[in-house]
């Protein structure tokens, strides 16, 4: 039916191209709703997940992260550690940048200089990721050579973080890159324009070294009310959208014509709990001791959660429950640590043991505007701390307002959710866990401190040889959790809402790359 | 006049000054935005060094002073999220978000004052009585719930409007406007219907009042006497005078609107100057959170200055210099 009329109208051959065009643009446009607006268009101005997912549209690293965070050869083919400070990295050849121009070691150089630049003015800079690079030398024009002050066997982790731009652009400082002006890159995408807080538009790089998209034009939309990104995929405004909320997950499941994709992310719901005064200010047993220095009570505590219950009545089942600090796959994993079972019996046995039969007084501190369910998560662990005879309290805050004083050790009972964004272990078990001091443990705010942990954490982060630093990062993860230095509680899970003619992979960073959206077959 | 005027500037500036020492010292208490923004795995180094770049090292009233250095020279500082100027920021998304005021204004005084007069002129026939049904829910609903409502409605269940976002745009001397394309239409009806609902009732009532008060008043019995017609005892006697009631009202409603859209804009996507300043507050953006309350003050006073001209206007018995206060 509808082809006749088009050719009734092959005299006029300017019409034909149109009758078969329009059909064609419609179905490779796609539109994507997403939660949060990016805040600069400058892929090295600010570690934030908004910055960092727009960006992988249109950079790519010397080495990306696939879908469950781990490596894969990027911009760079093959690389290999000369010696205990030397890296080498051979890079891709053919590939060019979003004007045309070809991509070398230059371009390599210059973007890990620029990372300094781009870190005035940053809230929070690219700096840790590049630190410990003493020099960075182009070999040749596909080989670039770094050199590093102490072993670092996760460089390549790192570099998988750091956009390559230009080598024009490695005098740009990032207020003018800001607005997406001069925005260029190699990655799928070439960027077309932006509204902050409002639509960014892409447009396909037809020149991609990898698989080249099927989406001729790309449109991210930001809807940061989670009802308004729902009702925008219900009535086709948009075609996908991430953070789909959990009281919403049942409607979109039930529905004709879209679905979900769920996957569990790399971000871990933990308890960090005061291991370091003898007079903490919001635990306290009958004697006025803190009784979060029993590794004893700690493990009842642990115990005491019902983790399935609190994902299945208050997640939606969008979660999975945590006995440790990575996901299944990711360096460090110990396959033997399971997560602890709900167990009040034995869970109020270990409190009479540590000498307190009766329990004690804990108020218990959390975010309410930071995860997903934050404050609803609290209450539960609240009432089931409450069931197995501990006196608690809840108290929720902003975030404004939480992490300041957290950070300054006003609590003694915390939530917090760490995720790891270099695909291993050491990038949560160092902040949340490491002996506090200058350089290390800077995130944790329950200040445990083992040297048994430290030791084996340290021997991770130094050795090359990538199964010898699984074994010592999985060593350390198992000291943690005897000593249940904190208490893993779950690992958030991402999920994404889509119509049903399209599919998409769920990442564990929980970023929606339109290169990763393909048409259902 | 004159005199009024630069005695009105001079009170705008003072409330300037207090605002904004309020302001800094409050967001000042509230937190430390390093601790919101920095990641985990930053060093102590790392983190002083950005404390000093952001200028938090220095005591507050050091900070202040810079700020006020700043802000006489028109630099209200530079986001810590976006690396940009804030005024720029706001000024950016201003357009979007007077558009949609100003449309819910209009929308609250086309549909409200007819109405209003309607209910007030009948009060015990049936349409008066829905009229003011309407109004009490119009009052009492709450926005975001109308709101995903009308999304539900018009969006999901009949498909005829989209959901959120602002429309294609034109360039009005220089400025981006979308009520002036049907794209732009379309996509600003819901929004502004929306934050209309309240105005609406709010100037039904108002109005209602002042009609059936006025047409309890000597003049329009006299009027009446006269042999005026209805007609004219209505739209030139009655209105004239609950006119000044409603402008006092309106003007400071407008200013509310612009201030306080946030909900709307977040239920629709509309990039508006109200999700802005909710962002820099859960992450302490502090020179967006100024530099918007500063504007936001800035707003006010001279809407309120706009509206005590007016009322000279409406009203001949009330005068400007001095003796009429």
């Amino acid at each position: 039916m509808v082809s006749k009329p088009c050719v009734a109208m092959t005299l006029a051959a300017g019409l034909l191209a149109t009758c078969f065009s329009a059909p064609a643009a419609l179905a490779a446009d796609l539109k994507i709703g997403i939660a949060g607006s990016p805040t600069s268009m400058d892929p090295q101005f600010y570690v934030i997940g908004t910055n960092s997912a727009m960006a992988r549209n249109i950079f790519d690293g010397l080495v990306n992260q696939d879908d469950r965070q781990q490596l894969k050869p990027a911009l760079a083919t093959e690389w290999t550690a000369v010696d205990d400070t030397t890296w080498q990295f051979h890079l891709r050849e053919g590939v060019k940048f979003h004007d045309g121009s070809d991509f070398d070691a230059d371009d390599v150089v210059a973007s890990i200089a620029r990372v300094k630049l781009a870190s005035e003015n940053s809230p929070s800079s690219f700096m840790p990721y590049v630190k410990g690079i003493t020099a960075v030398t182009a070999i040749d024009p596909m080989t670039v050579e770094f050199k590093t002050e102490t072993a670092m066997p996760l460089l390549p982790n790192n570099l998988s973080r750091i956009a390559i731009l230009p080598s024009e652009e490695g005098e740009t400082p990032s207020s003018d890159l800001n607005t997406g002006k001069g925005v260029i890159g190699t990655g799928p995408f070439k960027f077309v324009s932006w509204i902050p807080d409002s639509t960014i538009e892409l447009a396909r790089n037809d020149d991609y070294w990898g698989d080249v998209s099927e989406w001729d034009n790309v449109t991210y939309k930001v809807f940061s009310n989670p009802s308004a990104r729902v009702a925008s995929l219900l009535s086709g405004d948009v075609d996908m959208i991430e953070q789909v909320p959990p009281a919403d997950i049942g409607t979109l499941e039930n529905k004709d014509g879209v679905g979900i994709v769920s996957n569990s992310s790399n971000r871990v719901m933990y308890l960090h709990m005061d291991q370091d005064r003898d007079d903490s200010p919001f635990a306290k047993g009958p004697d006025g001791q803190n009784p979060l220095k029993d590794v004893r009570v700690r493990h009842g505590l642990s115990l005491a959660i019902n983790r399935q219950a609190i994902i299945d009545r208050i997640m939606d089942k969008q979660g999975v429950p945590a006995g440790q600090l990575v996901p299944e796959g990711y360096t460090g994993y110990v396959d033997s640590l399971k997560p602890d079972p709900y167990d009040p019996k034995k869970a109020k046995e270990l409190f009479a043991e540590a000498g307190y039969p009766n329990g004690f007084d804990l108020t218990f501190h959390a975010s309410n505007d930071r995860y997903p369910n934050d404050s609803l998560v609290a209450q539960a662990i609240g009432q089931m701390f409450t069931r197995v005879g501990i006196n608690t309290d809840i108290v929720t805050l902003p975030k404004s307002v939480y992490f300041s004083r957290a950070s300054a050790l006003e609590f003694s009972f915390i939530m917090g959710g760490a995720a790891v964004e270099t695909g291993e272990a050491s990038g949560v078990l160092g902040p949340l866990l490491e002996t506090y001091g200058d350089n290390s443990g800077r995130g944790n705010r329950g200040r445990y401190s083992s040297k048994a942990f430290d030791e084996a954490l340290q021997r991770g982060r130094s050795l090359l040889d990538a199964d010898a630093r699984d074994k010592a990062l999985q060593d350390a993860m198992k000291i943690a959790i005897d000593d249940m230095g904190v208490i893993p509680v779950f690992f958030l899970a991402h999920t994404w809402g889509l119509e049903n003619s399209l599919t998409y992979n769920g990442r564990t960073d929980g970023y929606t790359l339109a290169a990763n959206v393909h048409s259902a077959k | 006049m004159t005199a009024y005027l630069l005695r009105r500037g001079g009170q705008t500036l003072l409330t300037l000054l207090v605002m904004s020492i309020l302001v800094f010292v409050g967001v000042y208490l509230v937190g430390n935005p390093v601790d919101v923004m920095i990641s985990a795995t930053a060093t102590p180094q790392e983190r002083a060094e950005l404390i000093v770049r952001m200028g938090l090292d220095q005591p507050v009233w050091v900070q202040y002073w810079h700020f006020l250095k700043g802000a006489l020279s028109g630099d209200l500082g530079n986001s810590f999220l976006y690396n940009r100027p804030a005024l720029g920021l706001i000024f950016e998304r201003m357009p979007a978000t007077l558009e949609l005021a100003f449309s819910a204004l209009f929308l609250g005084l086309v549909f409200g004052i007819p109405l209003g007069v309607i209910a007030g002129l009948r009060p015990s026939k049936p349409e008066s009585r829905g009229i003011m049904a309407f109004s009490i829910l119009g009052f009492s609903l709450p926005t975001f719930w109308v709101g995903l409502m009308m999304i539900l409605l018009f969006a999901v269940k009949l498909d005829i409007l989209p959901a959120s976002g602002r429309g294609e745009t034109v360039n009005v001397l220089g400025v981006p406007l979308s009520i002036f394309t049907t794209d732009g239409l379309s996509h600003i009806f819901l929004p502004a219907l929306n934050l209309a609902l309240f105005k609406i009732s709010l100037v039904i009532r108002l109005t209602r009042a002042g009609v059936s008060e006025a047409l309890q008043s000597e003049y329009v019995r006299f009027a009446r006497a006269k042999g005026v017609s209805e007609w004219r005892i209505v739209f030139l006697h009655v209105l004239k005078n609950t006119l000044i009631p409603l402008i006092t009202v309106v003007g400071l409603e407008l200013g509310a609107l612009i201030a306080f859209a946030v909900v709307t804009e977040t239920i629709f996507s509309w990039p508006g100057m109200g999700k802005l300043i909710i962002d820099a507050i859960t992450t302490l953006d502090r020179p967006v959170i100024l530099a918007y309350l500063m504007i936001t003050v800035l707003m006010f006073t001279v809407i309120n200055l706009i509206v005590d001209l007016t009322y000279t206007l409406v009203d001949p018995r009330v005068k400007i210099d001095g003796g009429s206060e």
